[in-house]
């Protein structure tokens, strides 16, 4: 098989792959509508009365209360699941880079919880859209943050911001771990070289930085127009 | 719980939500009619008024997207709400440029569901009451009184 053919091959995987999970992420919010509504009713109906025992109320008050409580985490994850399916839709489109941020930031926030890192957030309200590759984009942020936390020592902290400047946004990464961090021109890491790769193909310019501190900072200059 | 009248068309390829939720509306004085296919509810709108219809949008058949559609040219006055799982920023500016009313995602908090009935309700009121007052306005203007 040739280069071309590898890589018509893994853009239809992916387009695939997108496809199965959006698909699954709306089945997914079916099925929770139909529990939701399944608990309100066991609320409306004990509203009405059907029980006289006080004390068997409030327990069915709780239970249905962490019915409620789970419905809505689960209806967030499905929510980001299928905001990251169809980002494969349509390579190029309109997109909220804040809102790419914090989708990114739940789905790494497993990988944060094992390792007990904390992340600060500080993301400048009312950015402009941005045109570009959303799905690409997002492979980028989430390898680099996910090799970021593997490099990092547990209770490490890493801060995300997102600012505009001129006709740009910028999103920096910061983190204490320069040796898990550094994408140099030699690397021959698959995934420094398809970060290089992915950003080069968005326009997406990168610069790495150690600040005062000793910190690392990773900014991505991304352009509005 | 807080109770008001309007009439109602859920259409819905799920049977148990249909159910639950068509319970759930009738014991807020909703009158409810259901429909598990957009044929059946184009079947339905023929002969029946309804304040407002709840349209899912991925269905067997005829989708819910060109239920939409067939609905709105049966009737152009119709208050449709599309509430689905299957909710994406391309089929939600479809389904509003189509004419619907709003794009709910399930699952969905009853409260905002019923705030939108009832906003639907209220925007059919001023429609009908609209199309009268041109009506007799038509009248007058035609017997030269």
């Amino acid at each position: 098989m040739t280069d071309n053919n590898e890589n018509i091959l893994r853009d239809c995987q992916l387009a695939s792959l997108g496809k199965m999970l959006a698909g699954y992420s709306h089945e997914l919010k079916n099925h929770l509508a139909i529990i939701n509504e399944s608990a309100g009713l066991m609320g409306d109906l004990l509203e009405m009365g059907i029980i006289d025992d006080e004390q068997a109320i409030q327990r069915f008050k709780k239970i249905i209360s962490v019915i409620e409580e789970r419905i809505n985490q689960a209806n967030t994850m499905a929510k980001h699941m299928n905001s990251f399916a169809h980002k494969m839709d349509i390579p190029d489109s309109n997109f909220d880079v804040n809102q790419l941020l914090n989708e990114e930031l739940a789905f790494l926030d497993r990988f944060f919880w094992i390792k007990n890192v904390s992340v600060q957030k500080k993301l400048q309200s009312e950015l402009p859209a941005v045109c570009n590759n959303p799905s690409l984009l997002q492979f980028v942020i989430f390898t680099y943050i996910h090799k970021i936390v593997a490099g990092i020592e547990s209770g490490g902290e890493i801060a995300l911001s997102s600012q505009m400047q001129g006709q740009n946004i910028l999103i920096s990464i910061d983190a204490p771990n320069l040796s898990a961090l550094t994408i140099d021109q030699d690397s021959c890491s698959p995934d420094a070289a398809a970060i290089k790769y992915a950003l080069n193909k968005m326009g997406i310019a990168i610069m790495e930085e150690t600040l005062a501190d000793g910190r690392h900072k990773t900014t991505l200059t991304i352009p509005t127009r | 719980m807080k109770k008001f009248a309007a009439n109602v068309l859920l259409i819905d390829d799920e049977e148990q939500f249909l159910k639950v939720l068509e319970e759930r509306l009738e014991t807020r004085g909703l009158k409810v009619n259901t429909a598990t296919s957009g044929e059946d509810a184009l079947a339905l709108v023929d002969d029946r008024n309804f304040d407002a219809i709840i349209l899912d949008l991925a269905m067997p058949g005829i989708d819910g997207i060109e239920t939409l559609k067939l609905l709105k040219e049966k009737n152009p006055d119709l208050e449709i709400i599309m509430l689905t799982g299957h909710a994406t920023v391309q089929k939600g500016i479809e389904a509003m440029k189509l004419g619907a009313e709003d794009f709910l995602e399930k699952p969905v908090d009853l409260s905002v569901l019923l705030k939108r009935i009832s906003e639907a309700k209220n925007k059919r009121i001023l429609i009908l009451e609209k199309k009268s007052q041109e009506a007799i306005n038509k009248i007058i203007q035609s017997k030269a009184w």
